[in-house]
């Protein structure tokens, strides 16, 4: 490990709750551990952070400062799920005509050691649905999966064999073969113990094809709350708004987390606000999350199957409820030519 | 658009304001110089991202002629209470800012040049079309008849009023005004911008319509264009959606997954009927 980098790994809080933190010694470092109900991913998009900053001076320009790159960290213990969300996030920040700097920057000084699971961390986990566990394949520098008194080590970067590298007293690749078998075993076996049985490609289709029942988005709308907290724990969810802080002539841009569950998310300046129902955010988070050009943009869907929106949704309308519910009705939907398409024709504004 | 984003997608360039015109009781058109000496090319219809340092960013669509860089112009309407639109008028010449652009598609001059254009503005509609009839009077000839429906609720409302004296007196743009409701200092046309369409006469498979306004006035003119023959294909809106980023990242202005800062912010109806959701 290169003495400047940072280890960041599963660890207990003060109350006893599980959180990615800097930990000073192996000791702190929790091997058997629920997922973080936040995720890990809040290294890479933190809730908070400086885009730039800037000196006021009088009568000239401010000088404007790009963020300093943040010191290299070591990601330890990152369930898979959160490593399907690190890749889909690396597209959809570092794809396309513009590459976000700011999280590139942060990006490049991670190196991802994932813990594979054999079984489900927490009750509400359901990532063999949303094709992103229980052990990842790849997306990770390394990953460790626990077999037994071992621990199977798979390498997945040169950035990871370097890591491994000074470890090789401890390592033994005799066993390997037998290991990554019974990984593999200890995994399949586990496939009924995940919450949820069904697959949401079949959610995914009806959604994309428009259809769905508009009294079903009617429904979750009215159940909703809009307290924005399942896109705040979803380590895909990567919607951030931006702000001013500026104090005694120096100031920053801060981008902080924003959800579409918010009113105020697509409120105008004029007072306009063209998704003004919870309805109808509702139907647009669920729509980006399991839409096709989801999927063919960024390569999965825009759910890793971690589970936390399931763990926070007071009024249980996590994304596993919505997708279920979409599965049903979008059939009968598609059955039933009293219903309309959702959302059809519109053509104003 | 490389070179833009050189230094980061997010670092504003430094801009000095030249001149705050006032236009009307809300609206001001700020000129402002870009302190690199850089120009920055654009097309009408795109937008940028003004910085007002200390308040925060906000999405503006430029009404200057393109090509008139490094120097650019847009109209802003003060909202009461708006950190960035406040900020921004309080700003006396010799200010400071920042500027990120420009962005979004703009106008689709080439499907335009050699048709009849007609441009609908409502109200601060006019700002971001302003650009684009300056960009079609600058090369006049590779376009087909002008016309320009511009209605607001009030005379006192009018922006440029210079320059709608001067277009007023040209042959090759037929300017039509009109007001909302009766006013003492109006001898034009009253009545909402679609009762212009009365006496317009048009060949509709010549004719594009271009649509900036407030929300309400897109079903009524859209359903007049329909009336009048123009293909959903020859309409083109202007989405102008809350915005944080300007480059497909904030996620605030995505519409089943089309990003309007990035495709948009003009699309045709046709495309609108396609994937919008209002």
């Amino acid at each position: 490990m290169n003495a400047t980098d940072h280890f960041i790994a599963p660890t207990l809080a003060l109350h006893g709750d599980l959180v990615f933190a800097r930990v000073a010694s192996a000791d702190a470092v929790e091997l058997d551990y629920e997922n973080s109900l936040i995720s890990p991913t809040c290294y890479l998009l933190p809730q908070r952070e400086a885009v730039f900053t800037y000196a006021m001076a009088d009568g000239a320009p401010p000088e404007v400062r790009a963020v300093v790159p943040p010191e290299s960290d070591i990601l330890f213990g990152v369930r898979p799920c959160d490593v399907a969300a690190i890749e889909y996030l690396d597209r959809f920040f570092m794809g396309g005509e513009f590459k976000d700097d700011v999280y590139a920057r942060r990006r490049a000084t991670k190196t991802i050691v994932a813990m594979g699971c054999t079984g489900p961390q927490n009750e509400t986990c359901w990532c063999t649905c949303s094709h992103a566990g229980p052990v990842a394949r790849n997306g990770f520098d390394l990953q460790l999966t626990p077999v037994g008194d071992d621990y199977l080590v798979e390498v997945g970067s040169e950035r990871g064999m370097a890591l491994v590298e000074p470890a090789g007293d401890l390592l033994t690749e005799a066993g390997a073969p037998e290991l990554l078998a019974e990984r593999d075993r200890l995994v399949e076996a586990s496939w009924h113990k995940f919450g949820c049985q069904g697959n949401i490609a079949q959610a995914m289709r009806w959604i994309s094809g428009d259809d769905t029942p508009e009294e079903l988005w009617q429904e979750l709308g009215a159940k909703c709350f809009g307290c924005g907290s399942c896109s705040l724990v979803c380590p895909v969810c990567s919607c951030f708004d931006t702000y001013e802080y500026a104090e005694d002539g120096m100031g920053a841009r801060i981008r902080c987390w924003d959800s579409c569950h918010f009113p105020g998310y697509s409120l105008e300046a004029s007072g306009f606000n063209p998704r003004e129902t919870a309805s109808e955010r509702m139907f647009h988070y669920a729509h980006h999350k399991l839409c096709y050009d989801t999927f063919s943009k960024y390569g999965r869907p825009g759910c890793v199957g971690c589970g936390r929106c399931v763990q926070v949704c007071s009024a249980q309308i996590d994304l596993p409820s919505i997708a279920q519910v979409i599965r049903e009705r979008g059939r009968q939907c598609r059955d039933c030519t009293a219903h309309a398409p959702v959302h059809e024709g519109a053509g104003e504004t | 658009m490389a070179a833009e984003h050189e230094h980061g997608l997010y670092l504003p360039r430094s801009i000095e304001l030249v001149e705050a015109i006032e236009e009307n009781a809300l609206e001001k058109t700020f000129v402002f110089d870009l302190l690199d000496g850089e120009p920055m090319p654009y097309n009408a219809g795109q937008f940028m991202l003004l910085t007002v340092f200390g308040a925060g960013e906000a999405p503006f669509t430029l009404c200057s002629m393109p090509g008139e860089a490094p120097r650019v112009r847009l109209t802003v309407r003060r909202y009461p209470g708006g950190r960035v639109t406040e900020a921004l008028h309080a700003m006396e010449p010799g200010a400071h800012a920042g500027i990120r652009g420009p962005f979004g598609n703009g106008f689709p001059m080439d499907a335009l040049r050699g048709r009849d254009v007609l441009v609908v503005a409502g109200g601060i509609g006019m700002a971001p079309q302003r650009g684009l009839i300056e960009a079609i009077l600058n090369e006049r000839d590779s376009f087909g008849r002008l016309t320009v429906f511009y209605g607001m609720a009030n005379p006192e409302q009018m922006l440029y009023k210079d320059l709608m004296a001067q277009w007023q007196e040209r042959d090759d743009l037929d300017l039509r005004l009109t007001i909302d409701r009766p006013h003492p200092d109006w001898d034009g046309h009253v009545g909402l911008i679609t009762t212009l369409f009365q006496d317009f006469e048009a060949d509709p498979s010549r004719l594009s319509v271009t649509i900036v306004g407030p929300p309400v006035m897109y079903p009524f003119v859209t359903q007049e264009c329909a009336t009048l023959g123009v293909a959903d294909e020859d309409i083109l809106v202007s989405l102008e959606r809350r915005m944080a980023c300007g480059v497909g990242k904030c996620g605030h202005c995505a519409i089943k997954g089309h990003y309007v800062c990035i495709e948009g912010p003009v699309f045709t109806l046709a495309q609108y009927k396609e994937f919008g959701e209002d």
